[in-house]
């Protein structure tokens, strides 16, 4: 009888030969690859090692137990892509498959047909997949986390009120902003039921209407903050109205209710620090403002300050007289120069007119004068001559004479100046000039050489030049319009 | 300190700023008016500069105040 079934049936050492027949090595390795495609096995271990180069077609890996016993693995790549996990070294997995020797090198493996992971391994594969699924629903959006307020006056704090941190959020809290309230929600974190709790707490830490909330819990194992990994739990996260602040275990764990959380804190001090400024930062912070306030402000109205000088020393402020008289002061100059020039020249032409009158009035009177006494004196001459015959008899009668010819004379001499003086005022009457300085005008035709004195409105046509002498100058025209006179 | 009629410290100077303006431009005015305008730019000046003083002097005044009361808060 065959004590080993591996070897029962196919190539049976013949019995009958004393000697048994040998094998060829590649016919005993073909020999154990058939017999053992016939026992399928399922071996569960933790990954000590793992070999995945994209250059071999297989994926090699190695497992291995508490007693350092090691069986090494393959799994083709093909197959182990469309596994869709990932081997880490450390994960405990379970592998299936069969056993074979590779006759090349004489060693064994098992060739894994399907790998799983078992334990925490298949915890963190379940939570994994969890978070692609809600981080793919967009649940954990940079757009969807909520701003901290800067300065919270009520924080309420959801966690275990029995364990390190509710302790340590209190002392970082007290020590850091004494003047903020505290609500706290007192959960169970993990073990059964814990999900609802949480959720419940949040609720309440919602209602308490806080300005934070914040959700921590200590250090534990991985599978002990599963309830942290719960969907509903995530879901409440996100649901909430203010923004909430986790703060569980200790780096490097990582929950999904932190992925989820507005602010994510590696520890429940950490988050009790980033929920409130301390009060030694703020004061530290306001004596900054103190000292820029003074420097500020001071900056700002030695700024205007210059400002201001800049304006008034412009040459407007600072000579006023210049800008402000001088300008009126020259244009007044200019009118007064112009009244000089203006009035004499007017003026000068009267008087050259009154002087010619003048004149030709004391001439005229000289020679009447002259006239006048130049008959007297014969007169007196032929008196005298035949007087001197009659001189003793006709002496009152010459003396009577003498006395009308006197008389006649100076009478004729009054007349005379009476006569000039009269022909004076006419004279002047009708100077042109004097006629021009009543307003009148004069008015010549332009045209060409023949500048003739319009008396009539027949002397014009319409279009024609004129020039219009005043007394003090003349005036280029033209006739725009003739109306005759009825 | 009376703020020449209630304009802002900027309003004001904006003014300033539109009266030497006008008065460097005075060939387009009457006389009248360009001495009102520089009595009012003398008027804005003083009561600009006396708003800066003002304030100089009201900050140096807080300032102390503020000191004085982190010494009693000490």
């Amino acid at each position: 009888m065959c004590p080993n079934p591996l070897f029962s049936g196919g190539f049976v050492p013949d019995a009958s030969v004393n000697q048994p027949q040998a094998l060829t090595v590649s016919q005993a390795i073909n020999l154990i690859n058939i017999r053992f495609k016939g026992f399928p096995l399922t071996v569960e271990g933790e990954l000590s090692s793992v070999t995945d180069n994209r250059g071999y077609s297989a994926v090699y890996f190695a497992l291995s137990d508490e007693k350092k016993s090691k069986l090494e693995c393959l799994m083709w790549r093909n197959q182990y892509h469309a596994l869709g996990i990932k081997l880490e070294v450390g994960q405990q997995v379970r592998a299936s498959g069969v056993l074979e020797v590779y006759n090349q090198t004489g060693k064994l493996s098992l060739k894994a047909s399907t790998i799983s992971l078992v334990g925490e391994g298949a915890l963190r594969a379940r939570v994994a997949a969890l978070a692609r699924r809600l981080e793919q629903e967009g649940l954990f959006e940079a757009s969807n986390k909520r701003a901290l307020p800067h300065f919270p006056q009520h924080i309420a704090v959801v966690t275990s009120p029995r364990g390190d941190a509710i302790h340590d959020v209190l002392r970082t809290l007290r020590r850091r902003a004494p003047h903020i309230h505290l609500s706290v929600a007192g959960v169970q974190v993990e073990g059964g039921g814990a999900e609802d709790q949480i959720i419940e707490g949040l609720r309440c830490a919602q209602a308490a209407h806080p300005d934070i909330v914040l959700l921590v819990r200590g250090g534990g194992s991985y599978e002990s903050l599963m309830p942290f990994n719960d969907e509903r739990v995530v879901r409440a996260i996100a649901a909430m109205s203010v923004p909430v602040i986790t703060g569980i275990g200790h780096e490097p764990d990582h929950t999904i209710a932190d992925m989820v959380a507005d602010v994510r804190a590696s520890t429940p001090t950490a988050a009790a620090e980033i929920s409130c400024p301390s009060c030694d930062d703020l004061q530290a912070q306001i004596n900054g403002y103190h000292q820029q306030l003074n420097h500020v402000m001071l900056t700002h109205i030695q700024r205007m300050r210059h400002m201001l000088e800049q304006l008034s020393t412009r040459s407007v402020m600072r000579h006023p007289y210049e800008y402000v008289v001088a300008y009126f002061a020259r244009a007044v100059d200019e009118i007064q120069r112009s009244f000089d020039t203006a009035i004499p020249r007017s003026l000068e032409r009267r008087y050259e007119a009154i002087n010619l009158l003048e004149l030709r009035l004391s001439s005229l009177g000289h020679t009447l004068l002259q006239g006048v006494t130049h008959s007297i004196d014969a007169s007196a001459h032929k008196l005298m001559l035949s007087g001197e015959h009659l001189l003793a008899d006709k002496s009152d009668q010459l003396a009577q004479a003498t006395q009308h010819l006197r008389m006649f004379g100076s009478r004729g001499l009054t007349d005379y100046a009476a006569q000039i003086r009269n022909q004076a005022g006419k004279l002047e009457a009708l100077s042109p000039l004097g006629v021009l300085a009543r307003g009148y005008s004069l008015l010549y035709a332009s045209e060409g050489a023949s500048s003739a004195l319009i008396t009539s409105a027949s002397q014009v046509a319409e279009g024609d030049e004129v020039s219009v002498h005043l007394q003090d100058g003349e005036i280029y025209a033209q006739v725009t319009r003739i109306e005759p006179s009825e | 300190m009376p703020e020449q009629n209630g304009l802002s410290f900027g309003e004001a100077m904006n003014q300033l700023d539109q009266v030497v303006k006008q008065l460097e431009n005075a060939g387009s005015l009457e006389l009248e008016e360009a001495l009102k305008l520089y009595e009012q730019g003398v008027h804005l000046l003083g009561d600009l500069r006396g708003r800066l003083q003002h304030a100089e002097q009201k900050v140096t005044e807080l300032m102390g105040k503020i000191e004085d009361n982190q010494k009693t808060a000490v």
